[in-house]
C-alpha cells in the first residue's frame, strides 16, 4: 500500500466520524496549547532575567559603603562614606580578575530646562561607569576624560528625562540647571526600558562627571572630595566572581586599615550571582510548568488510544476484508497508525495556535513577558506526533494481528 | 490436508484428512450443512489459513509454509473473494469498493479507476459506478462484490454462500453471472449449503461432520 493511499484512507476514516475525531483531537489541542503557553511563559521569565543580566553588564560586583556604629546606634548601609577613588584605582590595579572598577556617587535633584522641570536620580560617573553599567549615548556623546578631570558642567540625560524636559525637541547643546547649576547637555543615553524586576524606569536618570557631581552638586553633603558612593566592579570571568569578591574585601580592609576585630566598613554585593540564581529558579519553574502541561498532553494521548481501540473493534469486518483482499499486516498497521498520527498532528497544529493565543492573553492580562520561541513550537509538534505514534501503535498492532477469518465472521 | 484448531490445551479437528484437486477452468461447489467443515475448506483453498497437516499447492506453488504477509500477497494477486454478507465499505462508492484490492497491489490511481470501471461494467453495473452500497439493491451489492473479486484478474474466484443473503430470483441471477465467468475460463468455487445452487456447478464436493464424503461430477 502506498503512503498516499494510507494517508487518504486515514483521512476518510476520520471524516466518517467528524465529531468523534474532533473531540479526540481536542485532547491533544489542549495538551499542546498548555505546553506552548507554559513554555512561552517560562521562556519569557528566563528572557527577563537574561535581559537583566545583559543590562547590568557581564559579571558585576557592587561595592557600597558600610554602616558605622556610634554609641551603639548603627547607621544604615551606605550612610558612612569610606570608599574612595583610590580604592577604586587599587581594585583595578591589584586584582587581576577585575576588568573595570568604576566609582560613582548618586543622589537626586531637580533639573530645570526652560519652563519645565523634573526630579530625577543624578549619578556622578567616570568613563568606566559606562562600560560597567552598559550605558552608551543613543545620540550625542559621552563625557571625555578631560571633561571629567576639569569638572566640566556637561550632562547626559536618560531618555525619559530628555523627554520630560524637552519633549520631541533636540536636547543636544541645550542648557539644563541641575540643583541650580547650569549644565550643557552633550548626549542622550541609549534606552534600557523598565527594570525587569522592579518595573521602575531605568531611563529616568542623569549622568554627570564624577568630579563635577561632587564639587558642584553634592559638594556640601560630603566631607571629602575623593569619597565614592559605590564602586561597580566588572570581573573578567563569571567563575571568578566569588574569588574576586573575597580579594576585593581583603584589599579594602587593608586599605581602610581595619583591625581583624573590626567589622567591614563596606559591603560587597554579588549582583550577577543573585541574578543567575533567579535565572536558575525561573528555568526550574518553566520546566515545572511545562511538565504539568505535558501531563495534559499525555491524557490527550490516552484519549487517542481509547478512540483508536474503539475504532478497531468497530471496524473489525473492514479490517478482515482488507486482509482477505491482500492487505499485509504492515498495511493495516500503517493505516491505523496514520489515523492516530493525523489526529495528534492536527490537534498539535491547532494547539500551537491556541497556545500562542493563550500566551498572548497571559502576557496581556498578567503583564508577564511571554516569548513564543520556535523551540516551543518544534517541541509541541514533536511531542504531539510522538504521542500519536506511541498511543496509536498498540491499537494499530491489534488491528494488524486480527485473524481475517474471525474478523470476517464478526457481525 | 487437515486442519485442527487448538482450544486451550485441546486440539479440535475442524476438517479431517482430505485430498482434492481442482483444475483451471472448473466450476466446483462445496456443499454441506453448517459445521460440516466446508468453510474451513474454503479458508484453506482461499489461503486465508494454512493446513495443519498435508500440503496445498496453488497455481503450481506450494503455499503450505508461507507466512501471513506472503499469503496476503498471493490472495491479492490470484484469488478473488465473494462473501455472503458482501463486505462492502458503506462509506465508499461502488468504484472505490472495487478498487480496494488494487490499492494493496500498489497500483496508481488512474489505472485503478480504469480497472474498477471495467470490472463493474463486466458485471453489468456500468451505470452504478458512484453509487454507495446503501443506494444499491442486494443483487447489485453482490455484483459489486464480484467486480471487486475480479478486478485483480485472479486465477480463482472463491465465493462463500454468494446467494445466501439474496432472494431466490436474485440468487439465480448471481449464479448466472458466475456461470458466465466460468464460461469465459475463470475457475469458480462456490461454497453453499443449498443443494439446488450447488447443482449448477460442474462438480460437487460434499462435506459432513468435518470430512469430505463425496466428490461428485454433475452431468
Amino acid at each position: 500500500m502506498k503512503l498516499l493511499d494510507c494517508a487518504s484512507a486515514a483521512t476518510e476514516s476520520l471524516q466518517a466520524n467528524p465529531l468523534r475525531s474532533a473531540l479526540t483531537a481536542l485532547g491533544i489541542v489542549i495538551g499542546v496549547a498548555a505546553v506552548v503557553a507554559m513554555v512561552s511563559v517560562g521562556l519569557g521569565a528566563q528572557y527577563r532575567v537574561e535581559q537583566a543580566i545583559k543590562d547590568i553588564g557581564a559579571n558585576m560586583l557592587v561595592i557600597g559603603n558600610g554602616s558605622r556604629t556610634s554609641d551603639g546606634r548603627q547607621t544604615g548601609r551606605g550612610r558612612y562614606f569610606t570608599l574612595t577613588e583610590d580604592d577604586a584605582a587599587a581594585l583595578a590595579r591589584e586584582i587581576p580578575s577585575v576588568q573595570v572598577a568604576a566609582g560613582s556617587v548618586a543622589g537626586a535633584g531637580r533639573i530645570v530646562a526652560g519652563n519645565r522641570n523634573w526630579y530625577s536620580t543624578l549619578w556622578g560617573v567616570t568613563q568606566d561607569y559606562f562600560i560597567a553599567h552598559n550605558w552608551s549615548a543613543a545620540y550625542g556623546r559621552i563625557m571625555t576624560q578631560a571633561e571629567i578631570r576639569a569638572s566640566a558642567k556637561v550632562a547626559l540625560l536618560g531618555k525619559s528625562v530628555a523627554y520630560e524636559l524637552f519633549g520631541d525637541r533636540d536636547p543636544l547643546g541645550q542648557t539644563v540647571r541641575i540643583e541650580r547649576v547650569p549644565f550643557t547637555v552633550i548626549g542622550v543615553l541609549q534606552s534600557k526600558g523598565p527594570d525587569p524586576w522592579l518595573g521602575s524606569d531605568q531611563d529616568d536618570l542623569v549622568l554627570v562627571p564624577l568630579s563635577t557631581a561632587k564639587r558642584r552638586v553634592f559638594g556640601s553633603r560630603q566631607a571629602r572630595l575623593d569619597l565614592l558612593g559605590q564602586i561597580t566592579v566588572i570581573v573578567t570571568d563569571a567563575a571568578a566572581l566569588d574569588a574576586t569578591a573575597q580579594q576585593a574585601s581583603a584589599l579594602l580592609r587593608r586599605l581602610h586599615k581595619l583591625l581583624d576585630t573590626d567589622p567591614d566598613d563596606f559591603f560587597v554585593s554579588n549582583v550577577t550571582d543573585a541574578l543567575n540564581a533567579r535565572s536558575e529558579s525561573s528555568r526550574v519553574m518553566s520546566r515545572l510548568l511545562a511538565s504539568i502541561a505535558g501531563i495534559s498532553l499525555l491524557v490527550g494521548g490516552i484519549g487517542i488510544m481509547n478512540i483508536m481501540l474503539v475504532s478497531v473493534s468497530e471496524r473489525t469486518r473492514e479490517i478482515g476484508l482488507r486482509i482477505a483482499v491482500g492487505a499485509r499486516q504492515r498495511d493495516i498497521q500503517t493505516q491505523f497508525l496514520f489515523e492516530a498520527l493525523l489526529l495528534s498532528l492536527l490537534g498539535g497544529l491547532v494547539g500551537i495556535g491556541v497556545g500562542i493565543a493563550g500566551a498572548s492573553i497571559i502576557s496581556y492580562v498578567a503583564e508577564w513577558p511571554v516569548r513564543v520561541g520556535p523551540s516551543a513550537i518544534v517541541a509541541a509538534v514533536f511531542f504531539s506526533t510522538a504521542i500519536g505514534a506511541f498511543f496509536g501503535l498498540y491499537p494499530a498492532r491489534k488491528a494488524a494481528q486480527l485473524d481475517p477469518i474471525v474478523a470476517l465472521r464478526e457481525e | 490436508m487437515s486442519k485442527q484448531y487448538r482450544v486451550g490445551a485441546q486440539s479440535i479437528a475442524a476438517l479431517t484428512d482430505f485430498s482434492v484437486q481442482i483444475n483451471h477452468g472448473e466450476f466446483v461447489a462445496i456443499v454441506g450443512p453448517s459445521g460440516s467443515g466446508k468453510s474451513t475448506c474454503m479458508h484453506l483453498l482461499g489461503c486465508l489459513q494454512t493446513p495443519t497437516t498435508g500440503h496445498y499447492r496453488f497455481d503450481g506453488q506450494d503455499v503450505t509454509d508461507l507466512d501471513n504477509d506472503d499469503l496476503a500477497v498471493l490472495r491479492n494477486s490470484k484469488i478473488g473473494f465473494v462473501f455472503q454478507a458482501f463486505h462492502l465499505q458503506p462509506r465508499f462508492s461502488a468504484r472505490r469498493n472495487v478498487e480496494l484490492p488494487l490499492v494493496y497491489a500498489d497500483m496508481g490511481r488512474r489505472e485503478r479507476a480504469e480497472r474498477s470501471c471495467e470490472a463493474l461494467r463486466s458485471v453489468g453495473l456500468a451505470d452504478r459506478l458512484d453509487h454507495r452500497p446503501t443506494q444499491l439493491s442486494g443483487g447489485e451489492m453482490q455484483r459489486v462484490a464480484i467486480a471487486r473479486a475480479l478486478v485483480n484478474q485472479p486465477k480463482l474466484l472463491l465465493t462463500d454462500e454468494p446467494t445466501g443473503a439474496l432472494d431466490s430470483r436474485t440468487g439465480a441471477e448471481i449464479m448466472s453471472v458466475l456461470e458466465t465467468l466460468n464460461d469465459q475460463g475463470m475457475t469458480v468455487v462456490v461454497v453453499t449449503h443449498d443443494y439446488e445452487i450447488a447443482s449448477r456447478a460442474h462438480r460437487k464436493l460434499h462435506f459432513r461432520d468435518g470430512a469430505m464424503i463425496k466428490d461428485e461430477a454433475v452431468k
